[in-house]
Parts: C-alpha cells; structure tokens; sequence
C-alpha cells in the first residue's frame, strides 16, 4: 500500500497566512539582510548605551537609575558586534552563518535578561526574531518559510498586541494619554505646539503633572481625541491589512508612515528603525538589503552627535 | 480466503516521516510555540502590572505608550515613644546613594517583586538606636476611570530584631 499524502498540518496553514508566492531563494535573501540589519541596529544601540551611560553618570547622579551589572553587559555587546562583523565576512559560510544566528541568539537573551527590569520592551522581541533565525536552517527551504512566516506573524502579533494593550489601559478613548505626555513632557509636546492651540497647551500644563489628584488629563481638542482614538485602530487594523496580500503593499507604506510618525516625538530611534525593518520583510523586494548602508551612515552619525552633544536625548 | 497483506521494511519506512520531515514540524511547532507565548503574555503581563505594580513599559508586555510610565516616592517612619508613627530623616551620605537610588529605579519597574529589605537593613546600620522602621513605597500613575493622577501605597514593616 503506498504510503497516503498528508496535505498541510494547521500549523503549516496558520503561518503560511503570512506567506507569499516568492521563490526560496529570495526569501532567503531577505532573512540574511534582515538579520544583518537586525544585528546593526542592536549592536549601535548597545554601544550607545554602554559608552555613554558612563557620561551621564560622571554629569549627575540619575546615571545610578540606570545601573546594572556592567561587566556582563559589556561582554555580550563586543559579542553581538563580533557575530554581525562574522555574519557579513563569511556570509557565504553556511556553518559561519549558522553559528553566528545562535550566538546573536544566545547574546541577545542574555542581555534581554541582564538588563532586567529596564530591558528596552523590543529586546525580547528581538530574542525571538534571533531565536527563529537561530533555529532554521538557512539552506534548507522549508525551514527558511518557517523563519520567514514566524518572523512576519512575530510583527503582526507585536503591532496587534501594541493597539491592544492601549484598549485595556483605557487612556486613548479620550486623549488621556496624550492629554498627560503633552503636559508633562516638553519633548513629546514640541510637535504637537505647531499644531496645538496654545491655551489648550497651556490648559493641560496647569492640571500639576504627576500629583496625586492632578488632573483630569483629557483632551478638549477634537482633533487630538480623533489622533489618539486613531492610533489604537491603526495598529489592530494594520497587521489584518499586512496580512492580506491584496492590500499588502499599502499596508507596507501605511505601516511605515504610522512608524515615521510615532517615533518622531519620542526620538526612540533604535525601536523605529527594528519596525520598519521587520515592516520590510513583508515587501517583495529586499529593501533591508538596499537600505544596509543608509542604516549604518545613521547609526554612525548618531553615535558621533552622542559623543559631541550628550545632551541629545534619543533613544 | 484470507488476504494476507505484505509488509516489507521498505513499505515501513516509506510510511514513516523521515527525519527532516520530523525535524522541519517540531521548528514550526517551536515558533508556533514562540509566537502563542507572546499572544499569551499579554493579557499575562496587564494582571501583572495590576496586582504587582509593574510599570507597563518593561517586561515585554508591549504596553509602551499605553499608560505613562509610573512615578514613585519613599517614606520612612519609626514608631515614637507614644507609640506614633513619625517620619525618619535618613542622613544623606554619598556612600549610601547607589543603594538608594538602585532600589528606586529597580522599584519604579519591578514594583512588588523588588522589597526594600536592604534598605532597610542599611537604615538599621546607621542608627543603632533605631528599633523599628516602616517603608512606605507611594506609586502615581494616570487613572483610567477618572483620567486623574491616583496614588497607591504599599508599606513595609521591619524591626531590629528580624521580627
């Protein structure tokens, strides 16, 4: 009796949702350019903050907020950068590549659980992208889908949870969290001051920041009720848009315009630049690859504006 | 007539996945796995930060931007000679600020995982006189109900002698 032909498992069928009709060998590419990026990305931010914690620490006392145990910390980021130099030198090395997927793996889990409780909150979401990409094989195609689709679902979940999140916080149906962060935080509200009315500015500043009883922090301005409703819709309609792969490619650059403009008040840098390129994973083209060097002019610029302005705040 | 059916070691294997196959289905149910314990933890890490005060913005919980992250404030008491509670003054000296200052941002993420058992013990170091000590860790953070500023205290009690 021949042996019967199983169709695809529901596992196989859940994760090939965030498929695509691309051949192995594109997606392959990608999965390396994404994991380069990945691994840039991490590695500047982590020499950011190790250099130039020290800075803070000597200029006054809060450096001691962010005090961890140094030493480990430093080990795994020479690591992470040895491991990106390794995956871009041999990349033609099947075992270099793979060796180096675990350690970036390995050392990204370590400092995830280092820097414990001030982990930055995308660092176990880059455990597990590592962790996918540790775990498949990169010349086998069937385990090259699975890192693939995984690490596609992995963003979906993560901009789906995100908008979630704000519902069960309950602070967006009525700008409360915007209404606070403008009051409170002259960064945050510097964008919103070309665009606010001045006495709604001057309104919610009044309210006494974060004293007990303060408040109410909500917004008397349609438009900022309308921005902050919207945003929690646009991160649980997105990823269903993402997925779809008749709308896919608008919810690529829909995906990216939301991310411009939410990582501009906050200037969190290193998480915006991990989303859009986790965004790009989902394009046909290799745009992780293309944009390689512009990430890596960015990250060397900004490194250099730390070392001459510590003032600067980004993150 | 009985129909004897013929199974040779070949058939066997042949209906049998091989080991890439096996290997190919325990990675996808590995990330499948990875990806089910994200959804989960969310809802997870909400409770969390509920009942243990944890701030919204750490343990992966992806609530960044859902809630400002909290503030928080210590208070030291010691009970005086009418049995009444009264604030402490804790001198301020350079070589204690790390211990201090550690716990504080330790707290500010951790909230009720993180105790101020060494602050304590540091305090009792200091003041040889001191019997008792009452640590009263206060956090802010924005109500949803309200849209007010709320405070919530959570008081520590210690004694000299461990009691």
């Amino acid at each position: 009796m021949a042996a019967g032909i199983r169709g695809p498992s529901l596992a196989q069928r859940v994760l090939a949702l965030a498929g695509d009709d691309q051949s192995p060998t594109v997606h392959a590419a990608q999965l390396r350019s994404l994991q380069l990026a990945l691994l840039l990305t991490v590695s500047f931010e982590l020499t950011i903050y190790a250099a130039f914690r020290r800075v803070r620490a000597v200029v006054n006392v809060s450096g001691a907020f962010d005090r961890q145990p140094l030493a480990v910390a430093e080990l795994a980021l020479p690591l992470l950068l040895g491991l990106s130099l390794l995956a871009v030198v041999f990349a033609r090395s099947r075992r270099a590549r793979r060796w180096g997927a675990v350690g970036a793996a390995v050392a990204m889990a370590v400092v995830t659980v280092v820097l414990l409780p001030n982990t930055p909150n995308h660092y176990p979401m880059l455990t597990l992208a590592f962790g996918m990409l540790a775990l498949c094989d990169p010349d086998d195609a069937a385990e090259q889908e699975i890192a693939l689709h995984g690490l596609r679902w992995l963003f979906l979940i993560v901009l789906f949870a995100a908008g979630l999140q704000k519902v069960l916080y309950g602070l967006y149906f009525h700008g409360e969290y915007f209404a606070y962060r403008i009051a409170t935080d002259v960064t945050f509200a510097r964008p919103f001051e070309w665009l606010m009315p001045a006495s709604e500015i001057e309104r919610l500043r009044s309210l006494g920041g974060m004293v007990a009883g303060a408040g109410p922090y909500r917004s008397t301005w349609w438009p900022l009720t309308l921005v902050s409703n919207a945003t929690y819709w646009i991160e649980m309609a997105l990823p269903i848009f993402l997925l779809l792969r008749r709308t896919r490619n608008a919810a690529i650059i829909a995906t990216l315009v939301f991310f411009l403009g939410m990582e501009v008040a906050p200037r969190e840098v290193f998480f915006g630049a991990v989303a859009v390129q986790m965004t790009l994973l989902f394009a046909r083209r290799d745009w992780n690859r293309v944009l390689l060097p512009l990430w890596t002019v960015l990250f060397i610029v900004l490194t250099l504006l730390r070392s001459l302005l510590p003032g600067l705040a980004f993150s | 007539m009985t129909l004897r059916t013929h199974h040779s070691p070949q058939a066997s294997r042949l209906s049998q996945p091989s080991r890439a196959t096996r290997a190919v289905r325990m990675k996808r149910r590995l990330v499948l796995g990875m990806l089910a314990a994200l959804l989960a933890w969310v809802p997870v890490h909400r409770w969390l930060v509920l009942r243990l005060d944890l701030n919204p913005w750490k343990f992966g919980g992806l609530a960044m931007y859902a809630a400002p992250a909290p503030k928080i404030g210590i208070g030291f008491y010691s009970t005086t000679g009418d049995g009444v509670l009264a604030p402490l003054e804790i001198p301020s000296r350079a070589e204690d600020q790390p211990l201090f200052l550690d716990f504080f941002a330790r707290r500010r993420h951790a909230g009720m995982l993180v105790r101020p058992d060494a602050l304590a013990a540091r305090i009792f170091a200091l003041d040889p006189s001191l019997q008792d000590l009452a640590i009263v860790i206060t956090r802010r953070s924005l109500d949803a109900e309200t849209a007010r500023v709320v405070a919530r205290r959570r008081g520590y009690r210690y004694r000299r002698d461990g009691g």
